[in-house]
């Protein structure tokens, strides 16, 4: 059977009563001085060296060896022993918080749920052990009995994620528990609203960080200029050098001084033969905020073909002005027209955005409540004040999906065809206000990104770390290569499958991606911290309940010491005897 | 709390009447010396027939056996013992360990009052000595029965040698010391007997010297050097104390029984009649009048 101590500290502590049992023993002041006249008689029984007189008294002291033979009792029985019962099962959850805020806490984390679990190991005969992280991306890091191995996933553990609700993940812990076990979250700050029976361990403190908050990069035709917002997330005054490097180039440090929530913005431009840069500063103890890297935008540019009509007169030519990156085609494959039709003309080549030609004015103005559907088109878009005429009907074929409705009537229309999509506006712009209308401008220009961003071509862009993105690739041209270099330049590369390019995620840490499929590049991107909320510490605390756990878990998987009694009877048997030993004898 | 140790004359009037019932063994011996009343080795004037001798001219008629003439017609001469005076040195041991303790302080003097008075009563000639070290002092008459004698202070450690005692010859040599210190310096005793000297040694002894009861950790004080010595003292080291110090007498028995010495060990605890009735008594050390 395993033996665990409830309280091993007192019984730790109570060993200290030995070196002090032997310091009085060797300082003991003799009882009497005695004058004798056969000093001489004892001097012939003197041992060999003076220097073993200490440990003559060592040897021959049995009041020394009953106190010392109390002192381990005494150690015992606070130590309050306990027998783990061989079928003794236990099953132990440990959430940990996958936020970025993590980062400057994270070896103490891990070094205080170590001395924990090891603790908590002592307390059942079997543990099981799983390991998981907040961000329901990261999965399970560890399933098992091995303690060991769970110390080796946590060592694993980088936490980089941005702000994100801990609770679904402590809940999925709470369900993975059997009849016995515990839910532990670790964290640098407490929660407030903890779901009851999950036990914090909290080992985080408010440091002071400042630290990169924002960035925005403009492309002012023939310059392109950064500006960066620093943050003063502390609660007392922080100065900061920082300095620009881009390439060859770099600014000589400047100082700023921040106040306690201030925010600073810097600025400056990009150097015309450079396209990648990065802004640096002091370093803290949170260092994911104090670089920032810099890539000078360079969005995919789409190709326009536009019908030359009466009908698009007047409209197009302000709506492209307002369009960016874009390039007029006038003949081959564009990736974009606008164009017209006639009712009843549906063969058309797509990708488009078609306008309704009325061969003759309408005459009825559409009646009925606009309607718009549930669609990323048109979301969020108010069309009070739409006004169409039209004489013309317009069917709705299976693959339509109808954005706009006015009474029954569809006015626009998304058809799908292949990969390609068009929009039909089933109204003749000539007999509309809709140019005039924002939600139809907003509208086309979100169709148009939708263009953009399916179109499969190379990109420059800024990213924030952990951003979800999607990126255009060629489903069946091969997995695509990420190559990430961060901040050290380190390089890692990894092979991603060419169906997962939708739903790409950037890396944690801020760096230089590059993506690429067969050799062909599909994007650079300059990966920046973002997360000011995980920037700001002045909430971190340290909190411990664990202990309070394993109370309860030791009354449950284990029994007291049997022999209690017979250790307390032969302390009192010892002490008694050492105290009658020593006493002054009377004659 | 201990006693003080008696004053002197408080020690020579308690000695008196132990003087009347015992004595210092002074008969049975042929001495020689001045005139006195004990038989003598030489001729003297003495009643008691000592030999015959032819006679000589000159010789005193008187002395002329008359009877011895009548049976073989020659002339011939008694000879009467001579009586002698009895010549007896008393030799004190004066270091601090006889007189560290009270009992062995009173019983030390008691030994050399009994020993003077003893000597007196027989009409023998007594020196009385203490020694300790080199340092030799003759105890006189007056400051011996006025209890004015004390040993010589400071004490000197270190053996005593009885060779600077100036010992008369043919005298009986009485020396009174704890014989605490190491036997087989043959010299010691030796002195005892030269010069047709005979000896008797009286060993002064406390139960705190031969039975203490010492145990645990004591701190042990010389009495005579000052010497300090820490030690712990359980039943074992008891023990070997205890066959440490028999064996010490025990050499010294045998170096006295060597020179024709009575060694007699005398207790300090009790009194003197009574701590005269152990070896004292039984090897003749001390005898009763009757």
């Amino acid at each position: 059977m395993g033996l665990t101590f409830v309280n091993l500290a007192a019984g730790l502590w109570a060993l200290l009563g030995i070196p002090v049992i032997l310091l009085i023993h060797f300082l003991q002041k003799e009882r009497r001085e005695v004058v004798t006249s056969t000093l001489f008689l004892l001097e012939n029984l003197q041992r060999e060296s003076k220097h073993g007189i200490r440990f003559d008294r060592l040897r021959n002291s049995l009041p020394l060896w009953l106190q010392i033979l109390a002192v381990l009792l005494l150690a015992w029985l606070l130590s309050e022993p306990r027998w783990i019962r061989p079928d003794s099962f236990q099953r132990i959850v440990v959430v940990l918080d996958s936020s970025a805020s993590m980062t400057p806490f994270r070896d103490d984390v891990i070094g205080t749920l170590d001395r924990r679990l090891s603790r908590t190991a002592r307390t059942s005969a079997r543990t099981d052990w799983i390991l998981l992280e907040t961000d329901p991306r990261r999965g399970t890091l560890y399933s098992g009995d091995d303690l060991d191995a769970m110390r080796a996933a946590m060592e694993n553990w980088i936490p980089r994620s941005g702000s994100h609700d801990p609770i679904p993940a402590i809940n999925r812990a709470r369900s993975l528990l059997r009849r016995d076990g515990d839910v532990i979250f670790a964290s640098d700050r407490p929660l407030p609203d903890l779901p009851s029976g999950v036990h914090l361990l909290a080992a985080g403190s408010p440091i002071e960080n400042c630290g990169f908050a924002g960035l925005s990069i403009e492309d002012e035709g023939d310059r392109t200029t950064w500006r960066a917002l620093v943050r003063n997330y502390g609660n007392h005054p922080q100065t900061r050098e920082w300095r620009a490097v881009f390439g060859e180039h770099a600014t000589s440090p400047q100082t700023i001084r921040l106040d306690p929530g201030q925010t600073v913005a810097l600025s400056g431009e990009f150097p015309p033969d450079a396209d990648e840069g990065f802004l640096t500063m002091t370093p803290d103890r949170f260092s994911l905020d104090d670089w920032l890297p810099l890539l000078r935008p360079r969005p995919k540019e789409i190709s326009i073909s536009v019908e030359e009509h009466p009908a698009l007169d007047g409209f197009t030519g302000p709506f492209l002005r307002s369009l960016p990156h874009w390039r007029p085609v006038a003949s081959g494959r564009p990736d974009l027209r606008l164009a017209t039709r006639l009712p009843g003309q549906n063969d058309l080549p797509h990708p488009a955005v078609y306008f309704l030609t009325e061969t003759t004015p309408p005459e009825r103005l559409l009646s009925g409540p606009i309607l718009a559907e549930n669609h990323p088109l048109t979301r969020d878009l108010n069309w009070d004040g739409l006004l169409v005429q039209t004489g013309s009907d317009v069917s709705v074929g299976p693959d339509d999906r109808v954005l706009l409705w006015q009474g029954d009537r569809p006015l626009i229309l998304l058809r799908q065809s292949g990969s390609s999509r068009s929009l039909f506006c089933n109204f003749d712009l000539r007999y509309s206000n809709a140019a005039r209308l924002p939600a139809f401008v907003v509208l086309l220009h979100r169709f148009t990104d939708q263009i953009r961003e399916t179109k499969i071509d190379f990109e420059q862009r800024m990213l924030e770390t952990n951003q979800t993105f999607a990126l255009a690739a060629d489903p069946l041209g091969g997995d695509l290569t990420f190559r990430f270099r961060d901040r050290s330049n380190n390089l890692t590369e990894q092979t991603i499958p060419a169906h997962r390019a939708p739903l790409l995620t950037a890396p944690g840490d801020p760096g230089f991606l590059e993506i690429h499929q067969n050799n062909r590049p599909l994007l650079r991107a300059a990966v920046h911290f973002a997360d000011t909320r995980e920037a700001d510490f002045r909430a971190a605390a340290t909190e411990d309940n664990i202990a309070a756990s394993t109370a309860a878990r030791l009354q449950r998987n284990t029994t007291a010491d049997f022999l209690t009694p017979l250790w307390l009877l032969l302390l009192a048997t010892t002490l008694l005897v050492s105290w009658r030993l020593t006493s002054p004898h009377t004659s | 709390m201990e006693r003080p140790p008696s004053t002197l004359l408080e020690i020579r009037q308690r000695t008196l009447p132990v003087a009347k019932r015992l004595r210092l063994p002074l008969g049975g011996r042929i001495w020689r010396g001045q005139s006195g009343n004990w038989a003598g080795a030489e001729t003297g004037s003495s009643i008691d027939f000592h030999d015959h001798r032819p006679y000589l001219p000159g010789d005193d008629p008187r002395h002329i056996n008359w009877p011895a003439f009548a049976r073989s017609g020659a002339y011939s001469m008694k000879l009467y013992r001579e009586e002698v005076s009895p010549q007896i040195d008393l030799a004190l041991d004066a270091s601090a360990s006889m007189f560290f303790e009270p009992a062995k302080h009173d019983r030390s003097w008691e030994l050399l009052y009994f020993c003077r008075e003893s000597c007196l009563q027989a009409g023998a000639s007594v020196r009385t000595y203490s020694f300790h070290g080199d340092k030799i002092r003759e105890l006189g008459h007056e400051e011996l029965t006025a209890g004015t004698a004390s040993p010589p202070r400071p004490p000197v450690a270190g053996t005593p040698s009885l060779a600077l005692v100036p010992w008369r010859p043919n005298s009986l040599r009485i020396v009174i010391s704890d014989w605490l210190f190491p036997p087989g310096n043959s010299v010691a005793l030796s002195h005892l007997t030269r010069g047709h000297g005979r000896g008797i040694a009286f060993a002064v002894h406390s139960r705190s010297e031969s039975d203490p009861d010492w145990e645990g950790h004591l701190s042990f004080l010389d009495c005579e050097g000052g010497t300090r010595q820490r030690r712990f003292v359980d039943a074992d080291l008891m023990a070997r104390y205890r066959r440490n110090y028999a064996r010490h007498f025990g050499q010294w028995d045998d170096e006295a029984r060597r020179h024709g010495i009575l060694f007699a060990r005398v207790p300090a605890e009790g009194t003197l009649i009574e701590a005269f009735q152990g070896e004292p008594i039984q090897r003749g050390a001390v005898e009763s009048w009757a």
